[in-house]
């Protein structure tokens, strides 16, 4: 090759090949929902406060409540910002049950992160 | 004639970004290796096995037979009638229960004579939580428990956290 021309198409394929190497892990930081060092703690926090929202929606008497309720602040974990929802309607397949399924989010917009948890229940109780 | 010397500019921003990495990275590993780290995953240790502990007891009090204690109100302790694997009941008098003594969250079974704290719930020994304070059994409703303590952190690790459980009674 001449000193003269510019890289080749070879050259410029080894080169993206030894950044992709170097940075492949990075890219893959993206898809961790918590990075176990600084979130655990908030994450840990909010899967109780989400059970403790599905057990209290499930000592409740079955009540009809719209489907897109809107959510609310948890009392005891305001200092994470967490907010709650729980929503009950007839599960789409199986009439005879109630699907009720408890939310919890945290976090600004572009990071926020949320759980579900559901939970399926006959209509009429024992 | 255009003839190349030295390095490229494009080069040297590769050399730069790969130079920033490995920088960032060496930080970041010494980050992990820290004290505060080690004591920030200490303490998460701990409140995950109180959490653990939590959602064992949960279990076995959402799932007992009869719940007997209390009634109303708020107790330091709590007791039912356990279901059994076998789907019977064990004699009216025994009762399982548990309760908060010397600051410790301990699960004890009562007869109609005496009391033992001597039981194993599941893997965990007795006392199941220990240096805790505040413990309490509130009866929000009839089939709705809560569960309410603060665990100081012992030896080294310093500060609390409030545990806080909602139970539904299902076998109300």
């Amino acid at each position: 090759m001449s000193e003269s021309s510019s890289r080749s198409i070879f050259e410029k394929l080894i080169y993206l090949g030894i950044a992709t190497f170097f940075l492949w892990p990075f890219v893959q930081l993206w898809s961790i929902k918590a990075v176990p060092v600084f979130e655990t703690d908030t994450h840990l926090r909010a899967s109780v406060a989400l059970e403790n929202l599905m057990e209290e929606a499930l000592s409740r008497p079955y009540e009809r409540v719209s489907a897109r309720s809107s959510y609310k602040a948890v009392a005891g974990c305001e200092d994470i910002g967490l907010q709650g929802r729980v929503e009950m309607f007839p599960h789409p397949d199986m009439p005879a049950n109630v699907m009720i399924r408890a939310t919890v989010r945290w976090g600004m917009f572009p990071l926020g992160k949320s759980l579900s948890l559901e939970y399926l229940r006959a209509r009429t109780r024992p | 004639m255009n003839r190349r010397s030295g390095l490229t500019v494009w080069e040297i921003v590769l050399f730069t970004v790969f130079l920033a990495i490995a920088g960032g990275a060496s930080v970041f590993f010494f980050f992990l290796n820290s004290e505060d780290v080690q004591y920030a995953q200490r303490k998460y240790e701990l409140v995950q096995h109180i959490n653990t502990v939590l959602d064992a007891i949960c279990l076995e009090i959402s799932n007992s037979a009869q719940f007997e204690h209390p009634f109303n109100g708020s107790s330091r302790e709590c007791f039912f009638r356990a279901a059994v694997d076998a789907g019977t009941l064990l004699p009216d008098a025994s009762r399982e229960g548990f309760s908060f003594v010397d600051n410790n969250l301990v699960y004890v079974s009562r007869s109609g004579d005496s009391t033992s704290s001597l039981r194993r719930l599941g893997s965990f020994e007795n006392p199941l939580v220990s240096n805790c304070r505040e413990g309490k059994f509130t009866r929000i409703s009839s089939d709705l428990l809560e569960i309410r303590f603060v665990a100081h952190a012992s030896g080294f690790m310093k500060g609390s956290r409030e545990f806080v459980r909602l139970i539904n009674l299902r076998n109300r």
